[in-house]
């Protein structure tokens, strides 16, 4: 649904319902249901740069996921060895199921990312009854975060340009060599964030009631989909409640 | 009643041992613009923090004397009423923008002023219209110019309407000629303020001059006096206006305001008077540039068929609009990235994107930011790494990074902490740990940014030095004045492409270019040209009228 806009606070309570269907099963059948549906909705939410980066992510993390469970969990039957490791067959269908389950996580974290600005996403909270201050702080240190990469880029070919090379050699010495790289990252973000405060204060924030610039009116759609979220939500906690997509008994 | 009074107003930073300000008085009254002209550490920046009650809540010190706003100390404001009074625009634009959409940036203040949307609505529009961003309102800052970002942050503030605003030197990524327009525009729809800037020919149309060095008062009144007169703009560390720069060096009394004005003081003049003497034949190529292309992962063209040679000696000035593709272009000469299409040759050899070590061994690459580097303790060690990288002995990285200080004049200053000295000296550092590397040719991506008159006059001498010393340069730069000064070739760029590429004093007199590239000649080179002359600076003028 490329066209469709939510009020944020519709697409906050969308994304909190949706961290629960998966955590409610660990057999692979279901969480691969559960995973294809999220992905339905991933692939009308996201642009082809952002599907590209989750279809070179999803893989790996559902593989290493059903690896180092199969290994590690020690739940069925051996079915062969890596090196010392024994890699056991239930223990590597639940590593799947929990691989899936963590990519269907990610998928709606990226959809929700994808339709909502950072900007959005603090109005929404504060709508919600977050304090403006906190929603504001936490939408502030995601679009820092964007600056602080565009530094680091900058930090890194200053560097490079003086010899610095971060590839080969041992992990202390890897560890040694970012110094130079962390040094000024550090000094130049401590200085943005205080001049950022200075400007902040400057523009007034933090005087008293404010008013807002977004203005978002909750539709019926969004009703209906809150709804449609929670009811889906409730169906999964009781095909869990009776024992249904479970693998393994007594595990999330 | 004033807007703003001051009375013997001083501030000490907390651990510093002299005062920041001393003794200063000024009142601003309504409908008055006060010009504060003075070199690094005048007491610029301080006065601003003062004035709009950031100091000393976000650096702690010791505040004398008595400065109302309105006639209230700007610390007992309510924050959302201050900012209603007195609007701030800093110098680091980057750190004024926090939001993901031009019209958010722009409402921000008006948000925390609790202004109705409506109202909102027209700020916004009207603020966007007087810096020229009408039409971006939906557009992400990132997306922007730097240039385009600085008139934000100026929209920003200007949409909280402040009874007084403060700008301290905010122009630094402007386009050529861009300030002037802006400063025209401001003076049209704001009726008073506060202008710093340490060159009196950004302060052109003040109502009053304040010149200040190292935190006290040299003068205070009418700018036309005050920026006539010489030795007191010389004991203030800031330079003459470039006209009067002109009529000091022929001997003449004369201080003309303008073109015009100066034309006027000139008799007729022969229009075949010979130029100056090109400077001596340069060394074989040694940076060669061949259908050079780059296309972004979005599909942006930042170069298109650039064709470019270098000779060794050579002294060139990058020109160009923002987003004209000149540090694109700089950082493929680097070798920092390889290009879509085309070859990059140093010294004959394709280069391509070369891989650390060695990367900064043939070609230095010089950032606007010193701070972009800076990690180590000491001097000396700061210039020691990338011999270091290289795999130099002690002992050679010990003579290069000595022999690199020297170069730059920070020799003697090998134990201090790097992020004490003044940005003049940070950067002269950066220059020598580029230096350190043994490089031939130089390339510097705006090397005077944040620089006062005297560390700009500074660093250019070491440019010069460093070509006297056989290196090539190559220097990107925003300012008109410094390439018409310092470059004896200018490459001009417009929209990814080499528009221009020849003799300074050729490219500078082109107007028909310049005005493709969005760039004004400077004064010196107007008047040059309205007498029929070819000169391009203070220096060759002079001999030309002499």
């Amino acid at each position: 649904m490329p066209g469709l806009r939510l009020d944020p606070r519709a697409s906050i309570l969308l994304l909190l319902c949706s961290f629960v269907p998966p955590i409610c099963f660990n057999s692979p059948p279901a969480s691969a249901a559960v995973f294809a549906a999220y992905l339905l909705v991933a692939l009308g939410a996201l642009d082809p740069g952002r599907l590209r980066a989750a279809a070179l992510l999803l893989p790996s993390l559902v593989l290493s996921s059903a690896l180092l469970w199969g290994v590690f969990l020690g739940e069925g039957e051996v079915l062969f060895h890596l090196g010392p490791l024994a890699w056991r067959d239930v223990s590597g269908w639940f590593g799947l199921a929990m691989g899936l389950r963590f990519g269907a996580w990610s998928l709606a974290g990226l959809a929700f990312l994808a339709r909502v600005t950072v900007e959005e996403m603090a109005w929404g909270l504060h709508r919600l009854g977050f304090p403006y201050p906190a929603a504001f702080t936490l939408s502030l240190s995601l679009r820092l975060a964007g600056q602080f990469s565009d530094t680091a880029r900058m930090v890194f070919e200053a560097q490079r340009v003086r010899g610095l090379d971060l590839e080969g050699g041992s992990l202390p010495s890897r560890v040694r060599r970012l110094v130079p790289m962390l040094v000024p990252l550090l000094v130049l973000s401590l200085r943005r964030v205080n001049q950022m405060a200075m400007a902040m204060e400057s523009r007034g924030y933090g005087g008293g009631p404010r008013t807002s610039w977004l203005d978002f009116r909750w539709r019926t759609v969004d009703t209906a989909l809150v709804l449609a979220c929670v009811a889906l939500t409730l169906l999964c906690v009781g095909l869990r409640w009776h024992g249904l997509g479970v693998l393994l008994q007594g595990r999330l | 009643m004033s807007l703003l009074s001051l009375e013997n107003v001083g501030f000490t930073y907390r651990r510093a041992t002299e005062r920041a300000l001393r003794g200063l008085n000024l009142e601003v009254a309504a409908g008055e613009w006060v010009g504060v002209l003075g070199g690094a550490g005048a007491g610029k920046s301080t006065l601003a923090g003062l004035v709009c009650g950031l100091l000393p809540r976000f650096a702690s010190g010791v505040l004398e004397g008595r400065l109302l706003l309105d006639g209230r100390p700007p610390g007992d404001w309510d924050r959302a009423a201050r900012a209603a009074r007195i609007g701030l625009v800093m110098e680091d634009f980057e750190a004024q923008l926090f939001l993901g959409r031009v019209d958010l940036e722009v409402a921000f203040g008006p948000e925390n002023l609790g202004v109705s949307r409506p109202e909102m609505e027209q700020r916004i529009r009207e603020a966007l219209a007087v810096v020229g961003l009408e039409g971006l309102e939906a557009r992400p800052p990132d997306t922007l110019s730097g240039g385009q970002r600085q008139r934000l942050v100026l929209a920003s503030v200007l949409a909280l309407r402040p009874a007084l605003l403060f700008l301290d030197e905010p122009w630094s990524d402007l386009d050529p000629g861009g300030w002037p327009q802006l400063w025209s525009t401001l003076r049209r729809n704001v009726p008073s303020g506060i202008l710093t800037a340490s060159d009196p020919s950004h302060l052109e149309g003040v109502d009053r001059l304040l010149l200040l060095r190292e935190g006290q008062v040299l003068a205070q009144g009418d700018p036309a006096s005050i920026l006539a007169d010489d030795e007191l703009l010389d004991r203030a560390g800031v330079p003459l206006l470039p006209l009067a720069a002109l009529f000091r060096r022929m001997g003449r009394d004369e201080r003309p305001a303008s073109v015009e004005e100066a034309i006027g003081l000139f008799p007729a003049t022969p229009r075949d008077r010979a130029a100056p003497a090109e400077p001596p034949s340069l060394g074989p190529p040694v940076l060669e540039a061949k259908g050079l292309s780059c296309v972004y992962p979005d599909g942006t063209a930042a170069l298109t068929g650039v064709d470019l040679t270098v000779r060794g000696g050579e002294m060139v000035a990058i020109l160009g609009r923002n987003g004209s593709g000149k540090t694109t272009l700089a950082r493929h000469l680097a070798g920092l990235v390889h290009p879509t299409a085309g070859t990059v040759r140093v010294r004959g050899r394709e280069s391509g994107a070369r891989a650390a070590p060695r990367l900064g061994t043939e070609v230095g690459y010089i950032f606007q930011n010193p701070d972009h580097q800076i990690f180590a303790e000491t001097v000396l060690d700061e210039v020691s790494f990338g011999p270091r990288n290289l795999g130099c002995t002690p002992g050679q990285v010990a003579e290069r990074a000595t022999e690199a200080l020297a170069a730059v004049g920070l020799d003697g200053l090998e134990s201090e902490d790097p992020f004490a000295l003044p940005r003049g000296d940070r950067q002269r550092l950066a220059v020598a740990s580029a230096l350190a590397a043994r490089p031939q040719i130089l390339l510097f991506d705006e090397p005077t940014t944040g620089l006062d008159a005297s560390s700009i006059a500074a660093m250019m001498d070491l440019l010069h030095g460093l070509a006297g010393s056989g290196h090539t340069i190559l220097f990107i730069t925003h300012s008109m004045e410094l390439a018409a000064h310092h470059a004896r070739r200018i490459v001009l760029l417009d929209a990814g492409r080499i528009l221009r590429d020849g003799p300074a004093r050729q490219v500078l007199h082109d107007s028909p270019a310049l005005d493709r590239a969005g760039l004004h000649a400077p004064p010196l080179v107007e008047l040059a040209a309205r007498l029929g002359l070819q000169a391009c600076h203070v220096e060759e003028l002079a001999a030309c009228l002499a």
